[in-house]
């Protein structure tokens, strides 16, 4: 059983609707959410647009105030600005100030959270090489193209060195390249034992890096669980045999076990993400309302 | 200078304006707590509001306790960088090109040009300041929101009221170096505009003065042996005086005169006119309490009435007892080691004109408020609204100053003066009379001034005549000049941030710039809304306007009428709290006109504004800080 620590973040009940001037109820961008995230894990947030993905990363920053239910980050309720302490976030698009060039704006987010001077520029210095933007640091960001302003936006979310990131769409505007390089990074944070939660609309992306997943549609959380076990497909088996013969194939088990071959898988077969994704949505289309997961429980 | 509301001294004003302060801040904020209240209940129900209030009241407290001076820096720097990056120096341009411009229309041939000078650098630079303060201050944090930017700062441990502040003084500090350039632009102008030379051609333009010995070493060193005048420039020439020492001087012209020098070539004497000075001055007055002598001997505050609609001076009959008092404190040796320079503007009433080519005589006086010893320093002619220049020289002679006693009387717990003389105390024929040591006692003296024309009358108000002490820095006043402006400038800023806290940059903007219009009007506005100004309430004074009624007759007692008035009477409440709570901007003018019309700015007003700007600034920080705390940063 994991200790309360272990739990990054957690929400109970959580649900936002938005109102009008008048206070009159527009939309449920999410009801009664819940959900933990561990300390170490990827957690990835699918859902197409308008599920209410960005909802849930703005609730959990306290940009947003929640209409009922509680979010805790951190050990803290999200309208506590402590919790920013160890806290690190890209947003969707890089919301920089395109007045400053890559060094200003990393030594500006540095002096937002009291990082001594010396501290700072050596801090700013590495992470401009980690993101490869030593030949534009000079530069404002009102020319960098928009992979340039993702891995600044990156850097900018590191310069605090925090427990807990939060990406949305880390990977969208990259490059194969870049692509590769942002998932390699998301990797390594997770060995350096850091939490990482990340939207994302590119489910390989997902796939590639994430421990565990959620799927949102129309604010409901449909899915939730280790991605291996999403994937699987539990009625079938798959079993993988190289240099069977062929009277051995009518009796696969016996004969793979008098024939002395070489038994290379035997177990379920997995679906790919993508093709899981459409699945939940589709039946989400056709039977609104609470799905019975397949994964497991919040 | 005409000053209507005088500005207490500092300590006595402090104490009833902190509390008066506290009063409508206390106000303030329990309506605020009584709105927030009502919203909580109808957002969160009954009984989730009071809970939620005060847990919002607790976290608001904590922030500012946990407040980081180093990332409110932070924020400011980041403003300040973002004005220059964003040019708002084009500002100084626009005001550089004004000035060249203003050089070729602002004519500097009138009687007073330092006054037009700087009254114009003054103005355009309050207007182009006042403009930009609104526009950076509403703008900035509305462009914030617009463009996400605030998602990246608010999800640092950064809090609202460090945001808030950091923009307040980013912003002041850009427009502190704007003004800044600015007035060292404007003083260049104003000094090189005022600044002028006259030609002196020598044995042409002075000419020795009749009657004088050719020996000038026989005459006494301040005979003057020759005069004429200068050659004309700027529309204007000056008398010019050679005394008999060798020495010259330029008579004042125009509010200035000028250097001359003495140039000995070859036993021929030449003197050359060099360039003007005094033209800007910083005159330190010393202003007394104001009392009046009635008729028949008793003091009272205010004078006769001779019918002005503007009641700013009082007036006293002349050839009667009747005198105006001013009560000086704080008159040392130290302070006026000659004597006392004394400085008047006074007003002439004229019941007749008499003779037209003379103008109204009057006395000077002063006397011991103790003894009630008293002399006749100076006997003057009256130039209407001119500021006359007297000096009561430290010796005073028994008869030349006819020095007698106007003794106290008492009369229960009311003391009057007694308009019967008594000499008991005067000194031997021939003795003389110290200022000092017979006149001011604890450094009290009193300074009489009387009509001596009869049916003629002599009017004046407290701030009309003032002791000049040792003139202040010249061009250090030309900057305390433009501390109004800064002033101005930092409320301005404070509304325009507070209202960029919740409001959409045009609207922010708009807001703002409606504060500066009232604020200009304010006591216009607190008229209208206490029902006090011609044309009644605002809805009446409407009803006016289109129905092209005056402002002065009744209107009739219908029944739309009465419902105008009854609404009139009840938005006037609102409007009053308002009002009241407007800063006045039109107070802070006060120091441009110190500055043009040669006066020191005095150090208790800068106090006494500078306070009443923490005043309106402070609370204007908490309310925008409260704002941004409580308002979803994200849509």
């Amino acid at each position: 059983m994991e200790s309360v620590s272990d739990v990054v973040v957690e929400t109970k009940n959580l649900t936002k609707t938005y109102r009008d001037f008048w206070g009159r109820q527009k939309v449920r961008a999410l009801k009664a959410l819940d959900l933990q995230v561990k300390r170490g894990e990827i957690f990835g947030l699918l859902g197409p647009n308008g599920s209410g993905k960005t909802t849930t990363i703005k609730l959990l920053l306290g940009l947003l105030f929640p209409t009922s239910g509680e979010v805790n980050i951190l050990g803290r309720p999200a309208s506590d600005v402590a919790k920013n302490e160890r806290l690190g976030y890209l947003p969707e698009e890089s919301y920089l100030y395109r007045f400053l060039n890559a060094e200003e704006t990393l030594d500006f987010y540095g002096r937002l959270f009291n990082i001594p001077a010396a501290v700072r520029k050596q801090r700013v210095a590495q992470l401009i090489q980690m993101v490869g933007l030593e030949s534009a640091k000079k530069r404002q960001l009102r020319e960098y193209s928009k992979g340039m302003t993702r891995r600044i936006g990156l850097a900018q979310a590191l310069i605090n060195d925090p427990d807990l990131i939060l990406l949305d769409e880390p990977t969208s505007g990259l490059d194969p390249i870049g692509t590769r390089n942002m998932k390699n990074l998301i990797l390594q944070l997770k060995e350096q034992g850091k939490t990482v939660i990340m939207s994302s609309h590119l489910l390989g992306d997902v796939q590639d890096v994430c421990d565990r997943v959620g799927v949102l549609y129309q604010g409901e959380l449909k899915e939730l669980g280790r991605v291996e076990d999403l994937l699987k497909i539990v009625e079938q088996t798959e079993i993988r045999v190289d240099g069977l013969s062929d009277e051995a194939k009518r009796k696969i088990e016996k004969i793979v076990e008098e024939d002395k071959a070489n038994l290379i898988f035997c177990g379920n077969p997995t679906t790919s993400l993508e093709d899981l994704f459409h699945d939940i949505i589709a039946e989400s289309e056709a039977h609104p309302g609470k799905r019975v997961r397949g994964g497991e429980k919040a | 200078m005409i000053i209507e509301n005088p500005i207490p001294p500092y300590l006595e004003w402090i104490g009833m304006a902190a509390l008066n302060w506290l009063i409508s801040v206390g106000a303030l904020a329990a309506l605020f707590s009584l709105i927030a209240l009502v919203f909580l209940t109808i957002r969160k129900g009954p009984k989730q509001a009071v809970p939620a209030f005060v847990g919002g009241v607790r976290g608001a407290l904590e922030d500012l306790f946990k407040f980081s001076w180093r990332r409110a820096f932070a924020i400011a720097s980041l403003a300040i960088r973002e004005s220059i990056r964003k040019k708002v120096v084009v500002v100084c341009v626009v005001f550089l090109a004004l000035l060249m411009f203003a050089g070729w229309f602002l004519d500097p041939s009138g009687k007073d040009p330092a006054r037009l000078c700087a009254s114009f650098v003054y103005q355009s630079t309050t207007y182009l300041v006042l403009l930009l303060a609104i526009f950076l201050s509403a703008l900035s944090l509305p462009a914030d929101f617009k463009t996400k930017t605030i998602y990246t700062i608010v999800t640092k441990p950064v809090r609202s009221s460090e945001i808030v502040l950091g923009r307040i003084i980013g912003l002041a500090t850009v427009g502190t170096a704007i003004l800044a350039l600015m007035a060292v632009c404007s003083y260049f102008f104003v000094s090189n505009t005022l600044n002028h030379k006259h030609v002196l051609v020598d044995g042409e333009d002075v000419k020795a003065v009749e009657g004088v010995a050719e020996d000038w070493s026989t005459l006494a060193p301040e005979t003057v042996v020759a005069s004429g005048e200068t050659r004309l420039a700027n529309g204007h020439k000056h008398k010019v005086e050679v005394f008999a020492d060798g020495t010259a001087r330029v008579v004042e012209e125009n509010k200035h005169a000028h250097t001359i020098e003495r140039i000995v070539e070859d036993d021929k004497t030449l003197y050359k006119v060099g360039s003007a000075v005094g033209a800007l001055q910083a005159k330190t007055p010393v202003y007394g309490k104001i009392k009046f002598r009635g008729e028949n001997g008793f003091e009272k505050e205010r004078g006769i009435n001779v019918g002005e609609e503007w009641e700013y001076r009082s007036y006293v009959a002349g050839s009667t007892e009747e005198a105006v008092i001013w009560t000086f404190d704080n008159i040392t040796p130290e302070r006026f080691p000659e004597g006392l320079p004394v400085e008047m503007t006074i007003s002439a009433f004229r019941t007749h004109m008499g003779n037209i080519e003379k103008t109204v005589m009057g006395a000077l006086y002063v006397r011991n408020p103790k003894t009630g010893l008293t002399a006749e320093t100076n006997v003057f002619n009256s130039e209407k609204y001119a500021t006359k220049a007297l000096f009561v020289e430290r010796e005073i002679d028994q008869e030349k100053n006819k020095v007698r006693v106007r003794t106290l009387k008492k009369t229960g717990d009311e003391s009057t003066f007694d308009p019967v003389l008594t000499t008991a105390d005067l000194k031997q024929t021939g003795e003389k009379y110290d200022l000092f040591e017979d006149f001011v006692v604890d450094g009290k003296l009193e300074i009489w001034l009387q009509c001596l024309d009869s049916q003629q009358y002599f009017g004046a108000a407290e701030p009309d005549l003032y002791l000049r002490a040792q003139d202040a820095n010249v061009f250090a006043n030309f900057f305390k000049g433009y501390l109004g402006l800064w002033q101005q400038m930092v409320i301005l800023i404070s509304f325009g941030v507070l209202f960029s806290a919740f409001l959409s940059g045009p609207v922010a903007m708009a807001a703002t710039f409606g504060i500066l219009i009232a604020g200009f009007s304010k006591n216009f506005f607190v008229e209208i809304a206490r029902l006090e100004a011609l044309g009644g309430g605002p809805i009446e004074s409407f009803n006016r306007l289109v129905t092209h009624e005056n402002m002065m007759s009744d209107l009739s007692n219908t029944f739309a009428t009465q419902l105008i008035k009854a609404f009139d009477a009840v938005s006037g409440v609102f409007l009053s709290v308002i009002g009241l709570a407007l800063p006045s901007f039109s107070d802070y003018n006060f120091y441009a006109d110190c500055v043009a019309n040669g006066y020191d700015v005095p150090w208790n007003a800068v106090a006494v504004h500078m306070t009443t700007t923490a005043s309106f600034a402070i609370p204007l920080f908490v309310v925008g800080y409260a704002i941004l705390r409580n308002r979803e940063v994200a849509k």
